[in-house]
């Protein structure tokens, strides 16, 4: 380790090092809920997760994507099991990647080095 | 309907090939797609192994810009840079859907694989976020009285008549780049494919549909550490300052950095 890094890991602040580490992890959970379904771009949130469990009986409907783009949806119950599926994953690893990290008491521990 | 990916990359004082090679594995790995090549034969020749990509397309590129370059706070340096022929890559891809990437574009997650899965004719960057949260500089006008400005750094298009046509406009701004200059007021004395996206898109009424924001971070900042998940950046902001990424794609802009370390990045794929 050169003597500038270690100057670094010894000058940084944790603090600070913690807010943007946490960022990080908003940033990259925040860009896994985006997913591709029958060529639209959906962005997974509690409300399109409840819409789309308040339609599933119909037969199918159209939905409007991110881009305000319609996009068929033939199968609703499948793409509220894709939507559900995913969300409980990004959040699951979203909560393990937060605890991980408010139990590291350095910056080092935080950027792993 | 083929994806696949399309690399340029023109060595000069910094090897643009080996980062290439780099890029397409990276790419290889997270997104599945296969990756072209589009380099002079200089390029090609200078390469250890080309197999990771699909195709290798040499297309010579004899006009060079130069750029300053960044290395840590206190060192930079003027470099020549060949990056005029983007314009061709709906002639040369292979493609029925193609992900251009810069070469120093590194992929460490599959989220432009669901870009690459949606319909979007035409997918273009509309700013960046910083590495370090709260840095100026990801979000630009061509020049203050302009434009915002589009990062042709990821770029996903199908092959239509209307994609073809905005193609075919960024080389006409090109070849007429003082005048768009003028008419934009941005400064011409290199040419910019960002620049040329940006104008096009604005010409043809926006066509484009914003591609995620990559992390950027700025040409100062050094990489420390890299393991199979992401980076260790040494930031060289205010006080000195480590950042992880994990998971997240990064345009590595410091591109002697990426250099220096290409042989810990290629341990990783």
């Amino acid at each position: 380790m050169d003597a500038r890094l270690q100057q670094a890991i010894e000058h940084a602040n944790y603090r600070q090092t913690l807010a943007v580490e946490r960022q990080r992890l908003k940033d990259q959970a925040q860009a896994a809920l985006v997913i591709a379904y029958n060529g639209g771009l959906f962005t997974i949130d509690r409300t399109l997760i409840a819409f789309v469990d308040a339609i599933k009986d119909r037969d199918s409907a159209v939905l409007l994507d991110d881009n305000e783009y319609p996009v068929d949806i033939e199968d609703l119950q499948a793409f509220l099991d894709k939507i559900t599926s995913v969300y409980f994953e990004v959040t699951n690893r979203y909560l393990t990647d937060y605890t991980q990290i408010k139990q590291k008491r350095t910056a080092a521990k935080l950027v792993d080095l | 309907m083929t994806q696949g990916c399309l690399i340029f990359a023109y060595d000069g004082q910094i090897e643009y090939g080996c980062q290439a090679v780099l890029a397409a594995r990276l790419v290889c790995k997270h997104l599945g797609i296969p990756t072209t090549l589009v380099a002079d034969q200089n390029t090609v020749n200078k390469l250890v192994s080309t197999e990771i990509f699909d195709q290798v397309i040499i297309q010579e590129n004899t006009s060079a810009n130069t750029r300053v370059l960044f290395n840590g706070p206190d060192s930079s340096s003027t470099v020549a840079f060949k990056n005029t022929n983007r314009s061709s890559a709906y002639d040369l891809t292979p493609y029925d859907r193609t992900l251009i990437i810069d070469s120093d574009f590194l992929v460490f997650s599959d989220r432009l694989k669901h870009y690459l899965d949606s319909n979007n004719d035409f997918m273009i960057c509309d700013g960046m976020t910083d590495l370090y949260p709260g840095r100026p500089g990801s979000q630009v006008l061509l020049d203050p009285a302009s434009i915002p400005m589009l990062w042709a750094t990821n770029i996903i298009f199908n092959k239509t008549t209307e994609v073809k046509a905005l193609f075919d406009f960024v080389e006409y701004i090109r070849e007429n780049w003082t005048y768009y200059g003028a008419l934009y007021k941005f400064n011409t004395q290199r040419f910019r494919n960002d620049y040329a996206f940006s104008v096009a898109c604005h010409e043809l009424g926006n066509p484009q549909v914003a591609l995620p924001r990559p992390l950027l971070f700025t040409g100062k900042d050094k990489l420390v550490k890299a393991s199979d998940t992401g980076l260790t950046f040494l930031l060289s902001f205010n006080e000195d300052q480590l950042v992880k990424t994990q998971h997240q794609d990064i345009h590595m802009m410091n591109k002697q950095d990426l250099v220096d370390n290409i042989g810990m990045l290629s341990g990783l794929v």
